[in-house]
């Protein structure tokens, strides 16, 4: 008798230790982290962005070699007939060229501005696309924290079973061309 | 034995015979609105939905119809004709969280009035430079791109895009796949693919006559 009673408190003992557990795993919050260089530059949408800019940088760059080209050509053709012209000429061309340089200084800056303001606008949009699936990505799998490491980060250590990277990293590239 | 191929005979006369048809204006409506059909997709960035959805030519050209009650048959043909050497699709923005005091989508992220008024010149004249279909290896851009004016009445905006090409055996037509590409810099939503298989939008029900007009 006093074996069956001893062998039912072992029983709820145990029971209650299995349920404690259990409720422990899961109410503790769950948290994971990914590299973010990682996923920055693996992303599909990042490389498209970064292609898309250096094509159209590469057209800018076109523009300005060709600005560039026709200042050379006025500046060597002044040099060519600087000995025939007469110093009110001179004064003249030089004044031209001048202001030639400068239009191009100009125009070179304003399409530098153009080409950063652009690119920061694209690139912002693809981080934002990798927000938007990460928060999607950690309410599915019920993830109370995502923290992304940077090399200035505040992270010195974590267990690389709590690494989501490249899970992070397939789904992401996966629904960047949407089939359905 | 000999049953069987009767069999067969009247199973295949039951699974045409259960082939889909559309005879109401809701139940069209719905079918282009069931993202199983593979007419509407839909991303969600930076609090913003974007949805485009293919409206295919059947559909236009039945919305048209539906304003010329004498047009004979031949005249309805014509006007499925004409429809069928493009493509259309409507994008919608819409705000996921209300932004600002009015919610509009077009105030989200602006700050000042120099950047609304950009904003509504992209919006309104610039949005096809943004905006482009590849089909197989060719690229096309809209030929056509209007926003629909709310005038307030709803946070969401509609833009009407049509692509097309004179030539009737070009790649828009023909190709597997159209990817429908937002290049988004006007709401930083990055690139966005969309794309379509033409198996599944090709395969709208034949629709026979309809009634009971909705919105769409």
């Amino acid at each position: 008798m006093m074996y069956k009673i001893l062998l039912l408190i072992n029983f709820i003992l145990l029971s209650v230790c299995l349920g404690f557990c259990v409720w422990l795993k899961q109410t503790s919050p769950k948290i994971a982290y990914v590299r973010s260089a990682v996923v920055v530059d693996g992303f599909q949408g990042v490389k498209e962005v970064r292609a898309a800019f250096h094509q159209k940088e590469s057209q800018w760059q076109s523009e300005i070699d060709t600005l560039s080209a026709r200042l050379n050509q006025s500046v060597q053709q002044y040099s060519q007939e600087s000995s025939r012209l007469s110093e009110t000429e001179k004064e003249q061309r030089k004044l031209m060229l001048t202001n030639q340089q400068a239009e191009l200084q100009k125009h070179q800056s304003a399409v530098q501005q153009k080409a950063t303001e652009q690119e920061d606008k694209l690139l912002q949009g693809a981080l934002n696309q990798i927000n938007q699936y990460v928060k999607e990505y950690a309410e599915q799998q019920g993830y109370a924290m995502v923290l992304g490491t940077t090399q200035s980060g505040n992270i010195l250590y974590a267990n690389e079973a709590v690494d989501i990277t490249d899970e992070v990293l397939k789904g992401l590239n996966q629904g960047y061309h949407s089939h359905e | 034995m000999n049953k069987f191929p009767l069999l067969w005979i009247a199973m295949l006369a039951t699974m045409l015979a259960c082939k889909p048809e559309i005879r109401t204006e809701a139940e069209l409506y719905q079918w282009i609105n069931d993202p199983e059909n593979g007419f509407v997709q839909t991303r969600k960035v930076n609090d913003l939905s974007i949805t485009v959805k293919y409206l295919p030519a059947a559909f236009l050209a039945y919305k048209e119809g539906r304003n010329m009650p004498r047009a004979t048959q031949k005249e309805r043909d014509s006007l499925l004709n004409y429809y069928s050497h493009s493509r259309t699709f409507l994008m919608t923005i819409k705000p996921e969280v209300a932004s600002g005091a009015s919610g509009d989508v077009i105030y989200q992220g602006i700050g000042n009035y120099q950047e609304y008024q950009q904003r509504v010149m992209q919006l309104n004249f610039h949005l096809g430079e943004y905006l482009s279909l590849h089909a197989g290896k060719q690229l096309f851009v809209p030929s056509l791109s209007t926003m629909e004016n709310t005038y307030g009445v709803t946070e969401l905006r509609n833009f009407y895009l049509v692509f097309s090409d004179t030539d009737a055996h070009t790649s828009l037509l023909t190709e597997n796949e159209l990817d429908f590409t937002f290049q988004d810099e006007i709401f930083n939503t990055g690139i966005s693919h969309f794309v379509f298989q033409k198996k599944k939008i090709e395969a709208l029900p034949k629709m026979t006559e309809l009634t009971t007009p909705t919105a769409l």
